[in-house]
């Protein structure tokens, strides 16, 4: 049986589509699932909170999908097991609850506005991240240690702040962060544009401790077939760089 | 004769001056002509309501009153590649036929430049927002949007306000498409001081369809009876008069009372609302229900709902009270014409009514999104043919509906100006490295990215090429399938200031020889139409020629493989670009050219690939260089602009499509602003800037009779391409084919070298040659690293608007 | 040196402080009856302050008047506390470190206004409470900490 993937829509999501086509992709199912759905959540065996704009980022991004009854339900599920896979704004939504990291249960990270010399604001381009192979977790599970990634990033507020040093270290020491902006050689040089953003020790995507819940910030759904890939398009159908992800969480639960 | 229940304006009693206090008292545009009109068609003196109902559908921007006339006589608009043609609120293009049906990219091509100048952000979004509506309602999803946008001179008497205006709009397109989850694909940004006081936003909209699938702008067969739905925003008085307000000039004065003419836009909402018509659509085809969607821009629900029912041979019958409002005590002409955004309207049978309510009030909970946003019915399509309109009880429109939708026409008259061009007598560059990197550096020639990095090019997952990569961005709408479509925006507003005419011929080119840059083969065309004051015989003699331009080409370059026009599927007119003092705007016709990929993996960019490759260039360099970059870096205009030459230009068009298709190139570019120089430059340099292979070129044989620097940076049309030594001969083949010949047509150039430098010989030992250059010793007359090339071109557009 | 301030508010819909409004009354807050957002500047400043406001109010880029109204305040003027019925707090909301880097240097260069020194940048949000003043500082505390900032980057001060 193939594990079932809910898709979840809020008010302003933008990235379900793709999300969808990239789980199937990777041999699941899916389906998209409205924030207000009847729907028993507990049938399906993990989530993906796709990236958009839920309430258009009003007052910061992701506060305000995080404050709806919905992130209660989800942060059961995730305590239960479930994947929970955060991409962009999910990313932003699952910091905003708190989820992520997951240390204490309270919010101990925020998404800030980017720190970016070339352009301010909203800022889209491709990167490369590197894979943290030290923690084997649902996402990462089919990628090699330090492997690198290129994928897009497109967002205003994906800056990685954590203003207690000590949870920083802490995070480190888990392995939970997994996902770090680096050059196509793997550096990790925290200097734009390697790091495009500003994010305290470049960092892409954190999980929490279990392993079952990823927050990151670049998007695998827009990189899962190569013709994604700038310069790429003549690879065409060919499994992209993020196609790894979702075939990890596909392996994970199996 | 429509009776209605309240008091009417004795407009047919009063003598023009009292009348023309009247309509000034009520802030409309009508001239007394057309008022005295209205009486005539309705039998009677109008009722206030009425009065706001012609005065916005005989506003330029509805009727085209202008315009109308001349397009038909020019423009072609039909051809084996169109779905639908300008009769709708977008055309459609054929992508591809699958089993027993077609696919169509649906484009729409509009312009805002009036709100964008007053208050840049929310005139830009909501542009982008009108304009999504417009593909959204033809039952399609919407998948890209392009921006042509032009500003004033940043360096020049307006600098700080156009400079604010050029940042605002650029955070208004990304403000408004990336929430809503439209990847920008396409656009161009040009810079000139005709625009110091009214800037040019237009915006484009693309979207995928299947033919079966469409739903049409008009009350479906056996309508009568069937209930009329608006959906979305709460109407308030946002944005009222916007219609009749973009036909009236700008006037710094003004300003301040143009608070009410604000519209405010929602992407939250109207990403919402998508979602929640698409779940529409999809329950209807379920069902087999035919249903009628329009939606609501100018004039509001009176112009989406009067259209609706004409178009389909009804009348209709509303009552306003049942509008959901935002603000109290509206009057009924408000409810009914204001232009609040974020709104359709729908004409569904009664028993499919509650499934769209449910659909929009429960399961996409538009009340909770929006404040007072909802789908309500307000009405029902009738069998007469009257457009009737109740508020508190009374009639307060009661119209036949042919007369409101019908608009005026006039035959405006046209008057050739008189303009003193004349080629101005440069004198060699002693430096034309120099040269060349002011030229790059110019901010119509700098790289854009500062603009389109704003921009979330990614979303949707369908780009193949994005902005910046290459001529023209590149999608691949259906997911699985190798099919794609390409989209370029173009239009030089230095040519069309010297010419009007060559300036639209150039345009048309230039945007399909952008699409075949990368592959595609031009199917379909739209245009938008910027000019000045249609009333002021020059002016309106502008926008003739131009539409005599953009339709000469249109006809000429024919639909490859056939004889027949490209034709154009949608289009736009803004008149009134002028500021106060009467200075008409450059004359802008935008065209949009939406090319054809049966297979994206063939798609090519124009960066260089590899060292060793020969360099060709396409296309003869003439002493066109009216309006050219290098004209502009010397403060002159000139008055020689390209001409393009059909034949050769087909030749040059299908030849490149033909090479992509068979894999025979590397890269390839279009030369366009800023000439050779500029093209061989771009391809080193890729649309990151991060290139790191060299060219060497010769330009020793090109054209004798022309000095080097007119050979460097004439922008005559071509294209600049890269190819392996070994497929030489079959690029010759083809080039053959199309009767384009060696040396006189196309000629290799150069190659890709292992070095990260920029070298341009030119050998002078013929002294008959006029390319002589005072600089007999050098043979090198360019030798620029590239690190030089990417500081200029990286740095020009973003010194421009800092 | 001198300190200004200046609140930009709107004269078009606010959709966020709409949307703020509509979640506060979700998480419960029933005595919260209306909500005002203004974008917040703060300049410190050499030279004329009077000269300045006047200045600073007319340039486009923090203010447009077709969309935005303002009000200026100069350093040591009171806070309004005019007797309404409601009871009204302010919260200053501000990204650490923010000092509006992108607009100083454009407000200096591009517009000339050398004589800005620093500045700051936030958000100032106005609730208005049909409780007792404790009450309303206690619930503008909770607010604040569950929705209007988030401490890893931004720092809050009740006024």
């Amino acid at each position: 049986m193939k594990p079932n993937i809910a898709v979840i829509l809020f008010p302003g999501t933008n990235c379900e589509n793709e999300a969808l086509r990239a789980v199937k992709a990777a041999g699941m199912d899916g389906k998209i699932v409205r924030w207000n759905s009847n729907e028993n959540l507990g049938s399906y065996d993990g989530f993906i909170l796709p990236g958009g704009w839920s309430y258009e980022d009003r007052i910061r991004a992701g506060i305000i999908a995080a404050l709806d009854p919905l992130m209660n339900k989800i942060k059961k599920l995730s305590q239960e097991g479930k994947v929970v896979l955060g991409v962009c704004n999910g990313c932003q939504i699952l910091a905003e609850t708190g989820i992520i990291p997951g240390i204490e249960d309270k919010v101990q990270i925020a998404l800030a506005p980017n720190i970016n010399p070339f352009v301010s604001g909203f800022y889209c381009t491709w990167v490369n991240i590197k894979n943290n192979g030290k923690k084997k977790t649902a996402f990462n599970l089919k990628l090699k240690d330090n492997e690198v990634i290129r994928i897009p990033i497109a967002h205003g507020e994906g800056r990685f702040v954590i203003k207690d040093k000590l949870l920083l270290k802490e995070l480190i020491k888990n392995n939970q962060i997994i996902f770090r902006y680096c050059d196509a050689d793997g550096k990790t040089e925290d200097k734009f544009p390697v790091n495009p953003n500003g994010s305290v020790y470049n960092i892409a995507g954190i999980c929490n401790k279990e392993g079952n819940v990823l927050a990151m910030m670049p998007h695998p759904e827009r990189a899962s077939w190569m013709r994604q890939v700038p310069g790429r398009n003549n690879e065409d159908e060919k499994p992209g760089p993020g196609r790894k992800i979702f075939e990890s969480i596909k392996e994970y639960l199996k | 004769m429509g009776v209605v229940d309240i008091e009417t304006i004795e407009v047919s009693s009063m003598p023009d001056k009292a009348l023309k206090q009247l309509i000034a008292k009520n802030s409309l545009a009508l001239k007394p002509s057309e008022a005295r009109l209205i009486v005539k068609l309705l039998g009677r003196d109008p009722t206030l309501t009425e009065l706001h109902i012609f005065n916005i559908e005989w506003s330029e921007h509805c009727s085209y009153k202008s315009s109308r006339n001349i397009l038909k006589k020019y423009l072609p608009t039909e051809g084996p590649t169109v779905i639908l043609g300008p009769k709708e609120d977008a055309g459609i293009i054929e992508l591809c036929r699958r089993g027993k049906d077609r696919y169509g990219i649906v484009i729409s091509h509009e312009s805002h430049n009036h709100p964008s100048q007053v208050v840049p952000y929310e005139g830009a979004a909501t542009g982008i927002g009108g304009n999504v509506r417009d593909v959204l309602c033809m039952g399609a999803r919407v998948i890209a949007s392009a921006d042509p946008l032009r500003f004033g001179n940043p360096y020049g008497k307006q600098k700080n306000k156009v400079r604010y205006v050029a940042n605002s709009v650029i955070e208004g397109i990304a403000g408004y498409g990336n929430p809503l989850g439209v990847p920008v694909i396409a656009g161009d940004v040009y810079f000139s001081d005709s625009f110091d006081d009214n800037c040019l936003v237009n915006v484009v909209s693309t979207g995928l369809i299947k033919e079966s699938e469409i739903i049409h702008s008009k009350a479906p067969k056996n309508a009568e009876g069937y209930d009329i739905i608006i959906v979305g925003k709460a109407t308030d008085n946002s944005g009222f008069g916007g219609a009749a307000f973009a036909s009236l000039v700008l006037d710094e004065k003004e300003e301040e009372y143009n608070k009410g003419a604000v519209q405010v836009p929602d992407p939250f909402l109207k990403n919402v609302l998508i979602r929640a018509t698409e779940e529409v659509f999809r329950v209807a085809r379920e069902q087999g229900i035919e249903l009628g969607f329009k939606d609501m821009g100018a004039g509001g629900i009176m112009c989406s709902s009067s259209e609706l029912c004409e178009a389909g041979g009804f009348g209709a019958d509303i009552e306003l009270d049942k509008v959901h409002v935002s603000m109290k005590n509206l009057p009924p002409y408000i409810i009914a014409c204001g232009e609040t955004q974020e709104r359709f309207t729908w004409i569904s049978p009664k028993e499919f009514t509650s499934t769209i309510l449910r659909i929009y009030n429960e399961d996409f909970e538009l009340p909770n999104v929006a404040e007072g946003a909802r789908a309500s019915v307000v009405g029902k399509v009738t069998g007469n043919k009257d457009y009737v309109l109740r508020f508190d009880g009374k009639i307060v429109c009661n119209a036949p509906i042919e007369a409101v939708t019908k608009g005026i026409r006039y035959d405006r008259k046209a008057k050739k100006a008189i303009k003193k061009l004349k080629e101005p007598k440069l004198k060699e560059p002693k430096d034309y490295n120099k040269t060349a990197l002011q030229i790059l550096s110019h901010p119509n020639v700098a790289s854009k990215a500062l603009a389109y990095k704003h921009y979330d090019t990614e979303v949707q997952g369908l780009a193949v090429i994005r902005a910046g990569e290459a001529d023209a961005g590149v999608q691949a709408p259906i997911p699985g399938d190798k099919v794609a479509y390409a989209l370029s925006v173009d239009s030089n507003p230095n040519y069309c200031r010297i010419d009007p005419y060559s300036g639209g011929v150039a345009a048309v080119a230039e945007a399909m020889r952008n699409v075949a840059a990368v592959g595609a083969v031009p199917y379909g065309l739209t245009d938008c139409l910027n000019f000045g004051n249609p009333e002021k015989p020059e002016q309106f003699n502008e926008f003739v020629e131009s539409v005599k331009g953009i339709s000469s080409a249109a006809n000429n370059l024919h639909l490859k493989g056939t004889k027949k026009p490209v034709p154009f599927v949608s289009g736009n007119v803004s008149f009134y670009n002028e500021s106060a003092a009467g200075k008409a705007v450059d004359p802008s016709a935008i065209i949009v050219c939406v090319g054809n990929l049966k297979d994206y993996t063939k798609a090519i960019t124009m960066k260089i690939k590899e060292k060793g490759s020969v360099l060709f260039l396409l296309g003869p360099r003439k002493d066109e260089l009216g309006g050219s970059a290098y004209y502009l870096i010397n403060k002159e205009l000139g008055k020689n602009v390209p001409k393009i030459d059909y034949k050769l230009e087909r030749g040059m068009i299908y030849s490149v499509t033909d090479m992509i298709d068979k894999k025979l190139l590397l890269s390839c570019h279009d030369i366009s602003d800023g000439g050779f120089i500029a093209a061989i430059s771009e391809m080193i340099l890729g649309g990151e800037a991060d290139g790191k292979i060299g060219a060497e070129i010769d330009i020793t044989h090109i054209n004798n009779n022309l000095r080097a620097d007119k050979v460097l940076f004439s922008e005559s049309s071509g294209f600049v391409f890269e190819i392996s030594k070994r497929n030489t001969n079959k690029m010759k083949k083809i080039l053959k084919k199309y009767q384009l010949k060696e040396n006189k047509d196309y000629l290799a150039v150069g190659k890709t070298i292992d070095e990260d430098r920029l070298i341009v010989n030119n050998e002078t030992n013929n002294k008959n040659s006029l390319k002589k250059t005072s600089i007999k010793k050098f043979k090198k007359i360019i030798n620029l690293k590239i690190s030089d090339l990417k500081k200029a071109w990286t740095t020009g557009f973003v010194e421009a608007i800092r | 040196m001198s300190s200004i301030e200046l609140f930009v508010g709107f004269k078009i819909p606010d959709t966020t402080a709409i949307t703020a409004f509509h979640t506060i009354e979700k998480l419960g807050y029933s005595e919260l009856k209306k909500l005002k957002r203004e974008i917040y500047y703060k300049f410190y400043i050499t030279g004329n302050a009077d000269k300045f406001s006047k200045k600073i109010a007319k340039t486009d880029i923090l203010v447009n008047a077709n969309k935005n109204n303002y009000r200026v305040k100069k350093e040591g003027e009171q806070i309004n506390r005019e007797s309404e019925d409601l009871e009204k707090i302010h919260i200053l909301v501000k990204d650490i470190g923010d000092s509006g880097v992108g607009i100083l240097k454009t407000l200096r260069e591009r517009l000339g206004l050398k004589e800005i020194n620093k500045m700051e940048k936030g958000i100032f949000w106005t609730l208005f409470f049909d409780c007792g003043r404790e009450r309303a500082g206690e619930i503008a505390g909770e607010i604040s900490k569950k929705l209007l900032y988030n401490e890893n980057y931004q720092e809050c001060r009740i006024l």
